[in-house]
């Protein structure tokens, strides 16, 4: 009891300290509750599925009938073939994508922020977020018209000299970078907002003194706007790295992927899907989709340390 | 208090209701509904006729010059019911899937025809497009423990443990004392009665069989006759000739699309598909990939046993020659990516010469769109040309492989085996003359003594007219091609009514195209095909280990035509394929043929 008596000293310091609030900030914690609830029925409630990973599943049978089976959907997994490979594949894409998307936002956003005319620069900037608000069905089906062997990139390389189709999304060599460059022209425009809004917290006098020092456009971006802009980078970084499992993008991989690319092209979410919905096999779906949190909750943590020890923002 | 919750349809409904009721009372002169002078008289009494005619829903159009009369059976016993019993059961809905007027999936001409006839009134809780769709449905709605009445098109795992979950209905009882001993019993009975192979459980009916029609997809060739003109060649009997063909249509650039995009034969990620499929360039081998069954395709192999064709030495020949017209531009570069929506539309658009596919598919998903898109094109469809082993394609068997269950404790099991006798005469009677609702299914042309069709469907409800092709018996559509042809010679010229003339004009002769192509697999069906032996539900080992081979297969095959694996790698495919529970698997399957 020695042991917790500094926790239970805390907890009563923070419920008589919410008291004592509570009277002036009580509107706000108003505020909360709809977003409390969102949580809790969303995000915790959905949790007692849980028990589907230890059990063989079937939803004739309910979670009452089903049998336990311990950890054998875990061993399944583990005991596929396809696993690493596949637990490989969403790691490269999604690294791959996040990168990609923000070294390009943050150039982009470089780019508009020396553009002097307003007109032009809204004009690019509504031009470049426009493919964000398109969903991968919609998208998918665009870019398997556009990329196909007689799709308009084909006829335009065709014009150019190139003799020979480019089969984009039915080569292993090609998939993945096509997959992160559609992503990075669906998603670009959107991320720059963030950079964008950080330039605009730089002070103008620090930009104006260096000019009078005689630095040049370029060192004025190298030397104080991309410092400026480093800490939200970072802090994008990390937050996309804690999402690593989910940021291989389930729906734009499962609008383009086929069988020919399955050993580039498959993630964790699209196997779930497989396995899970099509093959029924809620169970290991279940499991899969557990070990997945689990290894995006550790990351978030360490992400969320990282960025502490790199920034000023803290989480918790 | 219970809180009473409003759903949007419901609310919508409520809303329909109240408006149409204020609108009939501000408009009608009379108060007497023509309903009410249906239900005021004893209803055994009337013929179906004498019901449906005041409320408009009596099919054919007797009223006009070249009019027809539908004849409809005796109304069941006790039919319609008053008041209506309601039936829940969901139904599939697509692109394909129209209405005239104000009618829609839960609402229509055929429902209404329905609960005017039987006092069955259809709920309609959920719809779905694909079978993937349905079963995710089916699973949310056992997971909520709500589930339909009736549920078409079953999967065999769901079934099993739909039975084991005590979820489903034992309808022996009720079918022996209430189906119609020659519309339904004997009809059932087709194939020495194993359409009731998947729908029996120790012996009990527990769900009533899902019925196609016999060669419903099977393949043959259907090539554009007017390029084989152009390039001078006749249409091929053998691969090789076959080959020779699509490289003349692909050199020749004869397709309508940008320049060197020519499809010499359509192809799709499906590798068997029932259209763009290669099922009948493998058979020529002698093998047959997995297709359209929950687990797969097993065929006898020789020695008393069950072989899977997709590791077979055969395999890997046909995939070579696949390879081969891959890299000759054949097939079009990403036919992978390209399912049957992305083929028609390539088919319609007059970029692609050779199509494997059913008669109907041929036709109305091919030949139509392509000439009235360019009315120089012409089809016409040939025999599946030989392979090196043999001329083969897969085998349908109009067993398949989903059933119709009833939920446990359904009280309205009889009403809906009443519904399917009347209605399974009406199928298996062409000369009854059910051609559908004027208005909904055909319309008259203003001034003239014709029918043209209307893009609207009757959309049944219950075991016989759901929307997918079940049907009550597999030769029912044989029946009607050759009850047309009867017609054809025996009736003068001059005596058809407007419909027969839709029927057998075929000023474009794509009709008859059709028909020829339905009773040429008919005739054929045995002899040209490769039988899938097995028929049983998928073991936990097969649900298991099925869908990481058949990753594993796929990968492998379109890797290896596409150029990005050699042809040898098949072999290691092979050893991959058993060493990951495909040998267990067949090991499995073949205990199972050694019992039966």
């Amino acid at each position: 009891m020695q042991v917790l008596a500094p926790v239970v000293d805390d907890l009563k310091e923070q419920a008589s300290r919410f008291v004592r609030y509570l009277p002036r900030l009580w509107p706000l914690y108003v505020m909360v509750i709809p977003a409390l609830i969102h949580l809790v029925l969303l995000s915790y409630y959905p949790m007692y599925g849980i028990r589907i990973a230890f059990q063989d599943y079937k939803p004739a049978l309910g979670f009452d009938k089903s049998p336990w089976v311990g950890l054998k959907q875990f061993q399944l997994m583990l005991d596929n073939p396809s696993f690493w490979q596949i637990f490989r594949n969403t790691i490269v894409i999604a690294t791959s994508k996040i990168v990609t998307l923000q070294f390009c936002a943050v150039i982009l956003a470089l780019l508009l922020n020396e553009v002097r005319k307003l007109f032009y620069k809204r004009s690019v900037q509504s031009l470049v977020y426009l493919p964000y608000f398109l969903s991968w069905i919609v998208l998918g089906g665009i870019m398997l018209e556009m990329l196909g062997s007689a799709g308009v990139v084909n006829q335009l390389l065709q014009r150019a000299g190139v003799e020979q189709p480019i089969i984009f999304l039915g080569n292993n060599r090609t998939f993945v970078p096509t997959l992160v460059a559609s992503h990075l022209w669906q998603q670009v425009g959107w991320a720059t907002i963030l950079y964008l809004a950080a330039l605009t917290s730089i002070d103008p006098q620090l930009l104006e003194a260096a000019a009078i020092d005689g630095a040049g456009r370029f060192q004025r971006v190298l030397y104080i706007i991309l410092p400026g802009v480093l800490p939200t980078l970072l802090l994008v970084l990390c937050l996309d790295f804690g999402l690593l499992f989910n940021a291989a993008g389930f729906d734009q991989v499962l609008n383009l992927y086929n069988p020919a690319v399955y050993s580039t092209g498959d993630i964790l979410d699209t196997w779930i899907y497989r396995e899970g919905l099509l093959g029924a096999r809620f169970s290991l779906a279940t499991a899969v989709g557990l070990v997945r949190s689990v290894l995006g909750l550790i990351l978030i943590v360490v992400s969320l340390r990282l960025i502490s020890r790199f920034t000023d923002y803290q989480v918790y | 208090m219970a809180k009473s919750s409003v759903s949007r349809r419901e609310f919508m409904k409520g809303a329909a209701v109240a408006g149409g009721g204020v609108l009939l009372a501000g408009c009608a002169p009379e108060p007497a509904a023509p309903e009410a002078v249906a239900e005021s008289a004893p209803m055994t009494a009337m013929t179906a006729e004498e019901i449906l005619t005041p409320q408009g829903l009596m099919p054919g159009s007797p009223d006009h010059p070249k009019g027809w009369t539908t004849d409809l059976p005796d109304l069941p016993e006790g039919m319609p019911l008053n008041p209506p019993v309601t039936i829940t059961s969901f139904t599939r809905t697509d692109a394909d899937t129209r209405f005239q007027g104000d009618d829609d999936i839960y609402d229509n001409i055929s429902l209404r025809y329905i609960k005017a006839l039987f006092g069955i009134e259809y709920d309609i809780p959920w719809t779905y497009v694909q079978g993937d769709e349905r079963d995710q449905k089916m699973n949310l709605a056992m997971a909520a423990g709500d589930i339909p009445d009736l549920m078409p098109g079953i999967g065999l795992a769901m079934f099993q443990d739909m039975v084991a979950g005590e979820l489903v209905a034992d309808i022996t009882d009720v079918y022996e004392a209430t189906a119609h001993p020659k519309w339904v019993k004997e009809s059932q009975a087709w194939g020495d009665n194993q359409l009731w192979a998947y729908a029996e459980v120790d012996g009990r009916k527990m769900a009533f069989p899902s019925i196609a029609q016999a060669g419903q997809d099977e393949q043959i060739l259907f090539i554009r006759t007017d390029w084989l003109e152009k390039v001078g060649m006749d249409a091929p009997t053998t691969l090789e000739e076959l080959e020779a063909v699509a490289e003349a249509f692909v050199n020749n650039d004869l397709g309508a699309g940008p320049p060197g995009t020519t499809v010499a034969i359509a192809a799709s990620r499906d590798l068997q598909s029932w259209y763009g499929g290669l099922g009948p360039v493998f058979g020529g081998f002698g093998v047959l990939p997995s297709w359209y069954t929950s687990v797969s395709t097993f065929t006898k192999d020789g020695q008393g046993g069950l072989k899977f064709d997709g590791i077979d030495p055969a395999m890997k020949d046909a995939l070579a020659l696949i390879r081969r017209w891959y890299e000759k531009k054949i097939l079009s570069p990403d036919f992978f990516t390209k399912g049957y929506q992305e083929n028609r539309t390539e088919i319609e658009g007059n970029r692609v010469g050779m199509n494997y596919t059913h008669p109907w598919g041929g036709v109305v998903g091919g030949a139509i769109g392509s000439m009235a898109n360019d009315p120089e094109a012409r089809w016409d469809w040939f025999d599946v040309p030989a392979g090196p082993v043999r001329k083969g394609k897969n085998y349908f068997s109009p067993l398949r492989t989903g059933v119709f269950p009833f939920r446990n404790g359904s009280e309205h099991i009889d009403k809906i085996f009443k519904q399917a006798n009347f209605e399974a005469e009406i199928v298996l009677s062409p000369q009854r003359r059910y051609h559908g609702f004027e208005g909904h299914n055909y319309e008259w042309v203003e001034g003239e003594d014709r029918v043209v069709p209307l893009s609207g469907g009757t959309h049944g409800y219950g075991i016989i007219n759901t929307r997918g092709g079940a049907n009550i018996s597999p030769t029912s559509n044989m029946n009607n091609i050759q009850w047309k042809l009867n017609y054809k010679e025996t009736v003068p010229r001059d005596e058809w009514d407007a419909m027969m003339e839709l029927l057998l004009d075929d000023p474009t002769g794509l009709q008859t195209m059709q028909d020829e192509g339905w009773l040429f697999l008919a005739e054929h069906s045995l002899a040209d095909t490769i039988r899938n032996e097995w028929n049983a539900a998928p073991t936990e080992l097969q649900k298991e280990k099925w869908t990481q081979l058949q990753t594993l297969t796929d990968e492998t095959y379109f890797a290896i035509i596409t150029g990005q694996l050699p042809v040898d790698a098949f072999d290691e495919y092979v050893t991959t394929w058993l060493a990951q529970g495909g040998e267990a698997v067949l090991a499995e399957i073949n205990e199972w043929w050694a019992a039966k």
